[in-house]
């Protein structure tokens, strides 16, 4: 089987229309980040959550009622994985033992017939979370730092490292407003917690991989077309792996949505926000990282 | 082709080497299988008898997170402020209190170092003042004259003894609470992380992790002083609801809602209150005016115990007891403690002996006290406090009051493992019950099995007979990825799974470059030997930058994630190393190997 044998795209042509594409995709996810706010999960702004087995299914919304008195604030209780599980999170400053007996209590009031069990508890102190949020933005910088030092090596050329971390800001904010925007739509936890920091880097790595196996090809055609266009020359580099980063996307892919639908509850955001990346990184690697090259020596050499 | 000798030894020591490391966890995997299969009874036998081997076979396997097996994760921090406002002893007053409270908030905001924050804002504000108006210490050479830098560096050392310590002591609680292979380790400069697998009693852990174990011994003031402070409070709040005409509950005295000061047992009680009431007493007490109405000595204490219950309101009621400011004697006193029965109640009591320097101290108190009860008070609370008879010379002495047997286990516990050098508080905890855990084994087996049968079955589609090698490589790399886990004693996570089957999608990335660029020479025309060749040459470069650049992100996930991300960056590294290795040598070895004879074919699709 062979796909993009040998294709002759004008990577060039699409050019304008992934600008508008990108910009468009950019600015509904600043507007929906600075409108609604990251969703910050329980790792980063502390609190507590239990996640309660039952042998029957139970109303999320009659459980909701029944702790936000006791609690002394209104709980987040949803669905976790079966309809017999729920999750709690609660912000209640209390003794975690004081807190989850009140919770244990009150639901065994509430359903007398059908026992809950403890499977999961998560507890973090508003310090801790705040620590954490600051270990994540640091690996976030220092990650974007390293790349464009190692590209800079690499290619000798700054124009590179700069298209590569346009690129790779360009994915993570798209994924980070997409992910702000279908919050409350989809049916499992899309919080930012440490697991989708960490998809985030991950997606930051992928991205990044794409690139310079472009950039890489850019280099080699540019010591044998010495004559030719430069943009010309990136959109035949472009050609010339299209191949690969499709086969490379269509693997990755595969294996990652195997990961949301197998992977269980606790994975679901995080390979969410993987299959949106390898998408949006794929994309990045062909239509912005070159771009942003293609654009800055046009720009230089005037 | 004449380098792959030295390829081929290379994958030999390699696989063998996976094997070996391997091996533990296979051969546990087989004999926990095993046991299950057996009835309860010989199980158990089988255990017993097999202990060593099976303790040896589960030290050298594979481990797996607590998110895989169910347990407990705990991260304590020490109580930095409070434990340098107690270092300064009786230095100590408001103006440092203060500014460690600055310094607190101060720290948190600018992520520095609390005590550097504390030694800048007091030079702030006494911008000639020295340290050592607070701190001195013999041993270490801390005098007056000190400098402020060597005040601060005092400080850290201390603090990092305190942790040191704390550590020991928890080290100590756990391993008498006997769970099998806890890990405990210190993380940043003042907090301590507690790894128990298959711990359920969150409950029971979290008391045993955070009590401090400050047992106090400390007199009982005049009862008429109690009784003189009761009556003033009761008319100070008397007044205050006088003057308070809103509200449903205009006029009534907002202490006698929630406490019985009346009907007390003995004239050492300042009332009792129910258990859920007794956050509202601590708070009307609290005020500055109620303060000073009590005696300058005397201190109010809850009781460790209820003691009476209504059954029908399932309401407990607790003692506030008034006890003396001042500590007569402290725990670090007992030599031994031990768990037995009251012979009259048939509760728990906990026997303690003193050392001798203890034992003389005490004979003194109680010599001294014939007739007037002694508090016992632990962790601020008091569990009992019983009247001396007589005095007692030989050092002994009893806690009652103790809800259960277990308690009393847990307290003696507590009680030889020693005090904390400051409170410990718990700020993070995450738990995972076992069921949960062996769903998220199964998810986790599941995924990766499926993501690799779609890739494998992918790969041979796409490429050929090349893609069949390249899914080779495959199974090898996963296969090297558990060894070097297992090699590197790291511990296999949830996510570290949801990594290895990352892994598998981008692990054939440098074969697809391999192929792609070896049918690129093919249409220029290459022999397919020289096409080969070309085809690895070439894509050499992309592949090696393209996989370190991965393994820079890999690396700082590792350096500044913590808990389960740590475990993901591993296997990410993991795989990048061994998918670099198979995708490269592997395949080349197969490949070469193939093509052989001078008119082989071999396709790439």
């Amino acid at each position: 089987m062979r796909w993009f044998e040998t294709p002759s795209f004008d990577f060039s042509k699409g050019r304008t229309a992934a600008y508008m594409l990108s910009g468009v995709l950019i600015l509904a996810s600043l507007i929906g980040i600075t409108t609604k706010g990251l969703q910050y999960g329980i790792d980063f702004k502390g609190g507590k959550e239990f996640v309660y087995s039952f042998e029957q299914p139970v109303d999320a919304v009659e459980v909701r009622s029944e702790l936000s008195g006791p609690l002394g604030s209104v709980p987040e209780v949803k669905r976790y994985g079966d309809p017999t599980d729920i999750l709690i999170r609660t912000d209640n400053p209390g003794d975690i033992n004081a807190v989850q007996q009140t919770i244990a209590s009150n639901l065994q009031d509430l359903y007398p017939d059908n026992p809950a069990t403890v499977q999961q508890t998560n507890v973090v102190g508003p310090r801790f979370a705040e620590d954490l949020k600051r270990g994540a933005l640091n690996a976030i910088l220092f990650a974007l730092v390293v790349i464009f030092v190692y590209i800079l090596i690499r290619f000798k050329n700054w124009t590179y490292s700069l298209g590569a971390v346009a690129a790779l800001f360009h994915d993570v904010i798209i994924v980070l407003g997409v992910f702000t925007l279908l919050a409350d739509l989809v049916p499992f936890s899309m919080q930012i917690d440490q697991a989708i920091i960490a998809a985030f880097l991950t997606i930051v790595g992928y991205s990044l991989n794409d690139t310079v196996v472009v950039f890489d090809r850019i280099r080699e055609n540019s010591l044998i077309y010495k004559t030719m266009e430069h943009g010309e020359m990136v959109n035949r580099s472009l050609n010339d792996t299209l191949s690969r980063t499709v086969i490379t996307s269509v693997t990755t892919l595969f294996v990652v949505t195997v990961l949301f639908i197998f992977g269980g509850e606790v994975l679901k955001g995080f390979s969410f926000a993987l299959m949106l990346g390898v998408i949006i990184g794929t994309y990045s690697s062909l239509f912005v990282a070159s771009s942003a090259v293609v654009e800055l020596k046009k720009r230089l050499e005037l | 082709m004449q380098n792959n000798g030295t390829k081929i030894a290379f994958i030999v020591v390699f696989l063998a080497m996976s094997i070996y490391y391997l091996w533990p966890s296979a051969a546990l995997m087989l004999e926990r299988n095993y046991i299950e299969s057996l009835p309860q009874a010989e199980a158990e036998q089988y255990r017993e008898e097999n202990r060593a081997e099976l303790q040896d076979l589960r030290q050298n396997s594979l481990s797996l997170g607590l998110d895989l097996q169910g347990g407990m994760h705990v991260t304590l921090q020490l109580g930095t402020p409070q434990f340098l406002y107690e270092l300064a002893g009786e230095y100590a007053d408001s103006t440092l209190q203060n500014i460690i409270n600055v310094a607190e908030q101060r720290a948190l905001q600018n992520d520095t170092d609390f005590i550097d924050e504390m030694a800048s804002e007091f030079e702030n504000r006494f911008p000639d003042g020295m340290l050592s108006r607070y701190y001195r210490s013999e041993t270490e050479d801390i005098t007056r004259r000190s400098s402020n830098q060597e005040i601060v560096q005092y400080l850290k050392n201390q603090r990092d003894m305190a942790v040191d310590r704390a550590m020991d002591i928890v080290r100590s609680r756990v391993d008498r609470y006997g769970v099998t292979e806890p890990s405990i380790f210190v993380q940043g400069n003042n907090r301590v992380v507690v790894e128990m697998p298959g711990v359920s009693d969150q409950e029971r852990v979290r008391n045993l992790l955070k009590g401090t174990a400050r047992l106090e011994f400390r007199l009982t003031p005049d009862a008429n002083d109690i009784q003189t402070a009761k009556e003033q409070i009761v008319s100070y709040y008397n007044q205050q609801a006088q003057q308070d005409t809103t509200g449903q509950n205009a006029g009534a005295n907002p202490l006698l809602q929630v406490m019985n000061t009346q009907q007390v047992r003995n004239s050492y009680v300042f009332g009792y209150a129910a258990g859920v009431d007794t956050a509202r007493v601590n708070e009307l007490l609290a005020r500055e005016e109620v303060q000073s109405m009590i005696p300058r000595n005397t201190e109010l204490m809850w009781g460790a115990a209820p003691f009476s219950t209504n059954e029908e309101q399932g309401l407990e009621f607790f003692e506030l007891i008034g006890v003396r400011e001042q500590v007569e004697l402290t725990g670090e006193v007992i030599e031994e403690a031990s768990v037995n029965f009251d012979q009259a109640t048939n509760e728990p009591r906990i026997s303690m002996n003193m050392n001798s320097e203890g034992a003389r101290v005490w004979s003194r108190i109680t010599g001294a006290n014939i007739g007037r009860p002694i508090a016992i008070v632990l962790d601020g609370y008091v569990y009992s406090y019983p009247n001396v008879d007589s005095k007692i010379s030989n050092g002994r002495s009893s806690i009652t009051g103790l809800e259960s047997q277990q308690e009393a286990q847990d307290l003696v516990n507590i009680l030889l493992s020693g005090a904390l050098p400051a409170p410990l508080d718990i700020v993070n905890e995450r738990t995972v019950g076992a069921t949960l855990g062996e769903a998220s084994i199964q998810a986790g087996f599941y995924s990766t099995v499926i993501g690799l049968f779609i890739v494998a079955v992918f790969m041979i589609v796409y490429y050929h007979k090349g893609g069949a090698i390249a899914d080779l490589a495959l199974i090898l790399n996963i296969f090297f990825i558990l060894g070097i886990l297992a090699a590197f004693k790291a511990t296999l996570t949830l996510p570290g799974i949801a990594g290895i089957v990352l892994t598998i999608g981008m692990a054939v990335d440098a074969n697809v470059l391999i192929f792609d660029r070896i049918r690129e020479e093919q249409r220029g025309g290459k022999t397919l030997r020289a096409a080969i060749d070309g085809g690895y040459s070439n894509a050499m470069s992309a592949i090696m930058d393209a996989n370190v650049t991965t393994f820079f992100v890999g690396i700082i996930l590792y350096s500044f994630g913590v808990g389960p991300i740590k475990g993901f960056a591993v296997t990410l590294m993991a795989g990048i190393a061994a998918s670099l290795f198979s995708a490269i040598v592997i395949t080349r070895v197969v490949v070469d190997y193939l093509t052989r004879d001078r008119d082989a074919t071999i396709s790439f699709g």
